[in-house]
């Protein structure tokens, strides 16, 4: 239950910041995904069933806002969380050099899977140059900053344990 | 027979594939009205946005109190004789308004009711950063409909394209989704006013020939029925008339401030297709 609260409470903070805080202080290419963050950082520390289902959850979330048809951010995130968490067993992703270029590899995923969902859609779609722009700085950004936020995420794992807090999880 | 780890593991994946296939297919077709889901995120997260941005808000207006008050003395004065001149102008346009109110009397025009405004405030923005989408906190049970137009004293800032019982999400005419039948206001020439994905948008289909200028005002053309005529929609920024092709490039800049959004109104209005449906229905009968 405490577990429960503690990613409800990451999750609404992350979901606060993409819709409030972010677009007034952060420049849309500069942006990193937070739930793309959250959702590896799951797909890393949990199993993949539960990694899966928070996969769903976040995407559910993440549509909320948006003008697509069909629930989109769902079957990206649930590839991402898929992939991240084969990867987990396979790569050696504990390294933050392969992190950064895993998050970079995700985000560019993203991007490109809203840009195919929008093309098979037949939906308007923002000019290529100003995509590829914005594309490229965000894997870029992502790249850089995602680790670090991970790192974070750890650590606040490492600490809530250390104070007992995580002990559900971790027996799990 | 007893289930495996193993095939548990197989089996737990792939029910969660089908759950989202089927989720995915299930909501494929129409989003006109939030489901059940969106609806109950919006419901639990908004007031916490609210606080969040109230927050926000406070610390902004504290900037623009105290530290954004250097030079305001001059600005003060060249505001009163920026004033000055408007009222002049303004004089001179209530003389117009009445002569085009006689003008119309003579004609036999219907003289137009002016369309009720439902004042709305902002919650939130896209959480992906890919679209340009906000979500406001009147919906369905305030008279907020589907393709409602949503308007700030600027002019035109876009349409309803959600509603839940209590807030509606809108699709900005920033976004490359929307498109808006639009005039250039000297010159009358029409064309499609599609956002570029950024602060700009593009008037697409204005033919080479025709009389475009960079500062010309873009206005609705009321085509469509989803937005009512004259609502303004920006100014031209830059046209580009290039060696081939039919039609020149037109940018524009849209008169709404989209940086600094807060509160915004709904244009309440049945929606479009009930006129077009009676006559349907008058023409078979």
């Amino acid at each position: 239950m405490r577990t429960f609260f503690l990613y409800f409470l990451l999750i609404l903070g992350a979901y606060l910041c993409q819709t409030v805080l972010y677009p007034i202080f952060v420049v849309s290419e500069l942006r990193v995904d937070l739930f793309l963050v959250l959702l590896i950082h799951f797909s890393f520390s949990l199993d993949r069933s539960k990694a899966l289902v928070m996969a769903l959850f976040l995407g559910l979330l993440m549509d909320v806002g948006l003008p697509l048809k069909g629930l989109v951010y769902p079957l990206i995130y649930f590839g991402v969380a898929l992939l991240a968490s084969m990867l987990w067993q396979n790569l050696n992703l504990h390294s933050r050099r392969y992190q950064a270029f895993f998050l970079g590899l995700c985000t560019l995923f993203e991007g490109v899977g809203v840009r195919t969902i929008l093309v098979l859609q037949d939906a308007g779609f923002a000019e290529t140059s100003h995509f590829l722009v914005v594309l490229a700085t965000r894997t870029i950004t992502a790249a850089l900053v995602g680790p670090l936020l991970l790192a974070g995420l750890e650590r606040l794992d490492q600490w809530l344990l250390h104070l007992g807090v995580f002990r559900e999880s971790q027996e799990a | 027979m007893p289930v495996t780890s193993q095939t548990r593991k197989l089996i737990i994946p792939i029910l969660i594939i089908l759950l989202a296939l089927s989720l995915i297919s299930a909501n494929l077709h129409s989003r006109e009205n939030m489901s059940f889901f969106e609806s109950l995120v919006v419901g639990i997260t908004s007031p916490i946005q609210k606080v969040v941005r109230g927050i926000i808000g406070g610390i902004s207006e504290v900037w623009r109190g105290y530290f954004y008050l250097v030079g305001t003395h001059q600005e003060n004065e060249a505001l009163k004789r920026e004033l000055q001149k408007l009222k002049l102008q303004v004089n001179r346009y209530r003389e117009a308004d009445l002569a085009n109110q006689r003008l119309r009397a003579l004609l036999n025009f219907k003289k137009s009711i002016a369309t009720p405004l439902l004042p709305a405030e902002l919650v939130a923005f896209d959480p992906s950063g890919w679209f340009q989408t906000i979500l406001i906190d009147k919906g369905s049970s305030d008279g907020v409909a589907q393709d409602m137009a949503v308007v700030s004293a600027e002019g035109l800032m876009g349409r309803v394209i959600g509603v839940s019982n209590h807030h509606a999400k809108v699709l900005l005419i920033l976004d490359p989704n929307s498109a808006v039948d639009a005039l250039i206001q000297r010159s009358r020439v029409r064309g499609v006013l599609v956002g570029l994905g950024r602060h700009r948008c593009v008037l697409k289909y204005v033919q080479r020939n025709e009389d475009v200028q960079v500062g010309d005002r873009v206005i609705s053309s009321g085509m469509g029925g989803v937005f009512p005529k004259g609502l303004l929609l920006g100014t031209v920024q830059e046209v580009v008339r290039g060696s081939s092709g039919l039609f020149q490039r037109v940018e524009v800049e849209p008169a709404a401030n989209f940086s600094k959004l807060e509160e915004v109104m709904v244009v309440i209005q049945p929606p479009p297709e009930e006129p077009r449906l009676k006559g349907a229905r008058k023409r078979q009968e």
